[in-house]
């Protein structure tokens, strides 16, 4: 009985092309994106307790911009720099997974 | 020749009074020097006794701990079996799971909808496939439970009943595969094999018993038999992602390694990899380290150490692969080796960068010198003229040599300093 020949795929390790099968885990696995310091990611999927910011407004580094409730504790989010609340991604009482783009910033312009 | 079983509450849940029957018979176990095989069907603790479920559970992890090295244990798991109940099986040398039946998980489906709003079904959170295929915590995936207890019957066959003996012999038989094994690997380079053909084709009666077979399948692990001894096979397998180290599979040979060396079983490895899987993926999810596990197991295994080098051997995995450097007892070599700090395109762009920029035909030039690295460097015979390579040997050899190799090996004794124990990178 002849053998089904498998759809080998071009893989490439380092300078040279080989002909190979990809495993599953492999086929699935997370892309890289580079991450971008304007935006607000949950590290931990959890529900939205509070939000103490609103769009438009300006807040400086370190002031609290929201609760997430995860793991039996409040964890508080709070403002990496100082820039503007472009856009926000959450509402109080909604439950995020982990990854969720909360808020998004801008920079400040210099008038 | 007898083995103790455990059972887990079928359907049930453990307290302190069934774990004490279970660490009776795991102490039993350890002290007579036989096999402990548990079958694992459990909900969980207890909830009505508390802490005391709790400290069964623990007591039995212990006793795994302990009995670790010393015993094979062996856990078959042919039902749920979540939270505390699961760390007993992770922590025993094999596990079985069976299709539609084993169920593995810390923290059920209910309670991640709950907490976290995921929803998935107990199937495809810890179902069988899913520890065979992804988390590698199932060694052995089986359709039904028959096919589950003759894989393991196979598996006891094969190994020790204890750390203070060697695996029974048996009658040595030559190897039945039809395929000649120099005709296995093709003459191109780039295209892929299955390196099980070549084990199939060096074992005795081509038996192999696979270990980890659905997990990590760019490297390929069991038991077979050389002269009707046991010997553990570790060997990169370039139908799979070229054959390339990653995290899981460094982490399955590193652990198959450690299993070998604690029961006295030769390790021989086939080596064809062309190198470590590139990727921002693999570097943070830290292949640095898993990467060592290999490094660290090979050196630290006394037992008798034999590669041969198929085809490619490229830089650190070169090293990894149970090279001279980390120990090996003998090293062999196929005439089409490629043993070289990298693959010759890599190395001659680097290298010949001059010649082939200041040239007429760049593309010309290039395989002029990637022609050249091949005969300079890429060959078996530099390492063999440092004394790095054994011999270099025709395939149809390789049987014959390793039998030759194991034989002389039969009685070897190597030290290792004092020690507690080593610090692996876990």
């Amino acid at each position: 009985m002849e053998k089904e020949k498998p759809e080998y795929v071009d893989f490439a390790v380092t300078a040279r092309k080989y002909k190979t099968l990809l495993t599953t885990k492999y086929q699935n696995r997370k892309q890289w994106v580079n991450p971008s310091p304007y935006d607000v990611q949950s590290i931990i999927p959890g529900t939205i307790l509070d939000v103490f910011v609103k769009e438009g407004e300006i807040v400086e580094e370190g002031a609290p911009i929201l609760t997430l409730e995860a793991m039996k504790m409040i964890n508080r989010i709070e403002m990496p720099f100082t820039a503007r609340i472009k856009k926000i991604n959450v509402e109080v009482g909604v439950r995020i997974p982990k990854d969720t783009l909360m808020i998004e910033l801008e920079a400040i312009d210099n008038e | 020749m007898y083995l103790c079983s455990r059972f887990y509450g079928m359907g049930g849940s453990l307290g302190l009074k069934h774990a004490r029957k279970i660490t009776k018979i795991m102490d039993h176990a350890l002290k007579m020097k036989v096999p402990c095989i548990g079958i694992n069907d459990s909900g969980g603790a207890r909830i009505q006794e508390g802490i005391g479920a709790l400290a069964g559970y623990g007591e039995i992890f212990y006793r795994n701990t302990m009995a670790s090295g010393v015993i094979p244990q062996i856990s078959v798991i042919l039902g749920p079996c979540a939270g505390g109940a699961v760390y007993s099986p992770a922590l025993t040398d094999f596990v079985f799971v069976v299709e539609n039946i084993s169920k593995m998980f810390i923290t059920g489906p209910n309670v991640i909808e709950t907490v976290l709003g995921e929803k998935i079904s107990q199937e495809d959170l810890g179902g069988a496939r899913v520890h065979a295929e992804i988390t590698g915590n199932a060694h052995f995936y089986a359709l039904s439970e028959m096919e589950c207890f003759d894989q393991i019957k196979t598996l006891v066959s094969l190994i020790p009943h204890s750390n203070q003996e060697k695996a029974v012999s048996v009658e040595p038989k030559e190897p039945v595969s039809k395929k000649n094994i120099e005709n296995i690997i093709p003459s191109d380079p780039k295209q892929p094999y299955d390196v099980r053909e070549v084990i199939a084709a060096l074992t005795d009666d081509s038996k192999f018993l696979e270990v980890h077979e659905l997990w990590a399948a760019n490297i390929v692990v069991g038991f077979g038999r050389l002269n009707g001894d046991t010997i553990g096979f570790v060997a990169n397998q370039p139908l799979y992602l070229a054959g390339v180290l990653d995290c899981d599979a460094s982490d399955k040979a590193a652990r198959f390694i450690r299993y070998c060396d604690a029961f006295n079983i030769p390790i021989v490895t086939l080596e064809d990899m062309p190198g470590y899987l590139p990727g921002v993926d693999q570097e943070h999810a830290g292949v640095i380290r898993h990467g060592a596990k290999v490094l660290y197991a090979y050196s630290e295994a006394t037992v008798p150490k034999i590669t041969v080098i198929l085809r490619k051997a490229y830089g650190g995995g070169y090293i990894a692969m149970n090279s001279r450097h980390l120990g090996a007892d003998f090293m062999f070599a196929w005439p089409g080796a490629e043993i070289a700090v990298m693959g010759p395109e890599g190395a001659a762009n680097i290298i010949f960068r001059k010649e082939i920029m200041e040239a007429e035909d760049e593309n010309a030039m290039r395989q002029l010198k990637v022609q050249e690295y091949i005969e300079k460097f890429a060959n078996p015979y530099v390492a063999a003229s440092k004394g790095y390579i054994d011999a270099v040997i025709e395939p149809m050899e390789t049987r014959d040599m390793l039998l030759h190799a194991l034989q002389v090996s039969m009685h070897k004794d190597d030290f290792r300093p004092a020690k507690k124990h080593g610090i692996p990178p876990f």
